[in-house]
């Protein structure tokens, strides 16, 4: 196994005035970001006590790269946070990971809640390393200490944390770097936002094999035409990205016009890629290799499949073959392990990047997890909640989810989290949260929510208000319904099936059986 | 009906529908909170549909969304595909 920070740092030996990140905000060399992230690092092993948390509450940009540079190589775990957040759910974070620093963006130095030291990127940039006498000892972090963080959308009401070791990280890195080749002439545009998994591969791989890696501003991602332009200006090489965004550049920008003669590779995950738009895609860009990557974001990538005309003729995108060192398995609600083609199973997931844990949440990471055997010797697998058979072809394929969170827009949400955030709203008696089908996002989600009997008045746009507040954009509905009762199977349950029935304007038995049920003309934004 | 909606007045109130909440003439969309691709692309459509019109995809950049006035003065440089006779 390579060292992430040798590698980088060899780099900077062989080739000290390469570009190594560049963006708005500042680019670094490899020397310059040797030199930077080693004073930082020292900084940051001067204010906290060893194996200590830091929280990263900043937008995207090179020295937020930098700090987390410096995090791994101070052996300090790093927990991105999405600036862009509320900041009760940022605060929640900054909490639940036990933190003892936040390393903030200027601007948002002033703390709501939290008694943690804060610091701002300017003054930890600024801070000289002579001022640390303790900065000598050296650090020699385990593969089994913790790299990073991420926090991802949690059924019980509260985001959870992924705990991810260096050793996952790097063996991931080892993988990607092998099989996508990245050289030092390429440039690898940072897209996804750094408190999701996509960016550990731009950033790492990118830094490690000597490329120039380069953040897209939060704001150019928001605008397919931006994002475009920033493409094409930037001759960038490699994209990762997940596939609504690149439905977006497809549909809203002048890719199919003017395609993008530098990409050679561009790398999807996250959700499904259906195959018409996925085939208009790899059209308008003919110079790129295009490769579906799958795995949740406790595994990280764990199959892969460059996708080939012989794909886009089926009507579902195969997820590919498991990668170097992964193994997959089926599982049918039975308990059955699927051996013959076509039957379909719960997919099952393990490698070295199979992270350690949840933070804080033994029971969650004991329902994840299966104990099975693979030739005699017992691996522990992750449960996806995704469906998998296995083709006549060798390659995993995909059949949706079987059941727990929803994909929107390439963002994990499990609707438990969203209801429970609705249901915290005064006036509020019941939510019931949907995921409506979309075929560029993914899906959509749409919340049905019951008033207090004395609160009728409740409408939709004070609901809309609280998610805005509450939730991260991609987490908020966008249709809400207020209505009076929510249907109920005969078991008693929310009937979700009627539910999304009535989402759909065509099905009217349904509509009208809701509004039976609910009495009154329903609302929908 | 009354005097027909002003485009300026047509895109605040699509981009406030879709923020969930009141917009200015001058509001910098940008930084509203939930201003994402969801709702970027939405506030598009939203002006597409009920205006008839399709804006270039140059224009979607972040300067046109700098505040309703902006994106209004982008609706304005498009002649309604209904208006062709």
């Amino acid at each position: 196994m390579t060292s992430i920070v040798e590698a980088i740092d060899r780099v900077a030996d062989a080739d000290p005035d390469r570009t190594a990140i560049a963006g708005q905000g500042g680019s670094y060399t490899y020397s310059e970001l040797r030199a930077a992230s080693r004073a930082v690092a020292e900084t940051l092993r001067s204010l906290v006590p060893p194996g200590s948390v830091i929280a990263l509450d900043l937008l995207k940009s090179p020295r937020a790269i930098l700090v987390m540079l410096a995090c791994y190589r101070a052996g300090l775990p790093y927990v991105p946070l999405d600036a862009k957040t509320p900041a009760a759910r940022r605060d929640f974070q900054i909490e639940d990971s036990g933190c003892a620093l936040v390393v903030c963006d200027s601007q948002q130095a002033d703390p709501t809640t939290g008694t943690q030291l804060r610091v701002t990127l300017e003054e930890l940039i600024s801070t000289t390393s002579s001022d640390h006498p303790n900065s000598a000892v050296p650090v020699a972090p385990d593969a089994e200490d913790i790299a990073y963080v991420l926090y991802t959308s949690g059924s019980t009401g509260q985001p959870k944390g992924v705990l991810i070791t260096r050793g996952n990280m790097e063996a991931f890195v080892d993988w990607a770097q092998e099989y996508t080749e990245m050289r030092p002439d390429d440039r690898v545009a940072v897209h996804a936002p750094l408190n999701f998994d996509l960016p550990v591969l731009d950033v790492w791989v990118g830094l490690t094999s000597g490329s120039t890696v380069m953040p897209v501003d939060q704001s150019i991602t928001v605008f397919p035409q931006a994002l475009y332009e920033f493409l094409r200006d930037n001759r960038i090489t490699v994209l990762y990205a997940v596939p609504s965004a690149l439905i977006g550049l497809l549909r809203k920008s002048e890719l199919r016009q003017k395609s993008l003669s530098s990409l050679r590779l561009l790398l999807y995950a996250g959700e499904e890629f259906h195959p018409r738009p996925l085939s208009d895609l790899i059209q308008a860009v003919p110079n790129a290799e295009v490769h579906n990557l799958y795995g949740p974001i406790e595994t990280n990538v764990m199959t892969a499949l460059r996708v080939l005309p012989v794909h886009l003729g089926r009507d579902r995108i195969p997820l590919g073959h498991p990668i170097t060192n992964a193994h997959v398995l089926l599982r049918t609600e039975g308990g059955e392990i699927v051996t013959t083609t076509g039957r379909v199973g719960e997919i099952l997931l393990t490698g070295p990047s199979l992270c350690r844990e949840y933070l804080n949440r033994p029971d969650l990471t004991a329902n994840s997890r299966l104990e099975l055997p693979i030739d005699g010797v017992t691996h522990t697998f992750h449960r996806t909640g995704d469906l998998g058979s296995w083709g006549s072809d060798g390659l995993l394929c995909f059949h949706g989810r079987a059941s727990g969170f929803v994909k929107t827009r390439g963002y994990r949400v499990e609707p438990g989290e969203v209801e429970a955030t609705l249901s915290r709203l005064e006036g509020v008696a019941e939510a019931a949260v949907i995921a409506v089908p979309h075929e560029q996002y993914g899906a959509l989600l749409h919340a049905f929510v019951t008033p207090e009997s004395d609160r009728r008045e409740l409408l939709p746009n004070q609901v809309l208000a609280w998610c805005r507040d509450e939730l991260p954009s991609y987490m908020v509905p966008s249709g809400i319904s207020i209505v009076s009762a929510l249907p109920r199977t005969g078991t008693g349950k929310i009937a979700r099936g009627a539910l999304l029935a009535a989402t759909d304007s065509n099905s009217s038995s349904v509509a009208s059986e809701l509004e039976e049920l609910d009495g009154q003309p329903r609302i929908k934004l | 009906m009354g005097s027909p909606e002003s485009n300026c007045d047509a895109v605040r109130r699509i981009a406030g529908a879709r923020l969930g909440r009141f917009v200015a003439e001058d509001t910098p969309l940008l930084d509203e909170p939930g201003f994402d691709s969801l709702a970027m692309a939405d506030i598009v459509e939203g002006i597409e549909d009920e205006l008839g019109i399709e804006l270039p995809a140059q224009s979607l950049v972040p300067a046109t969304f700098k505040s309703v006035s902006t994106l209004a003065a982008a609706v304005d440089k498009v002649v309604p595909k209904g208006g062709e006779s």
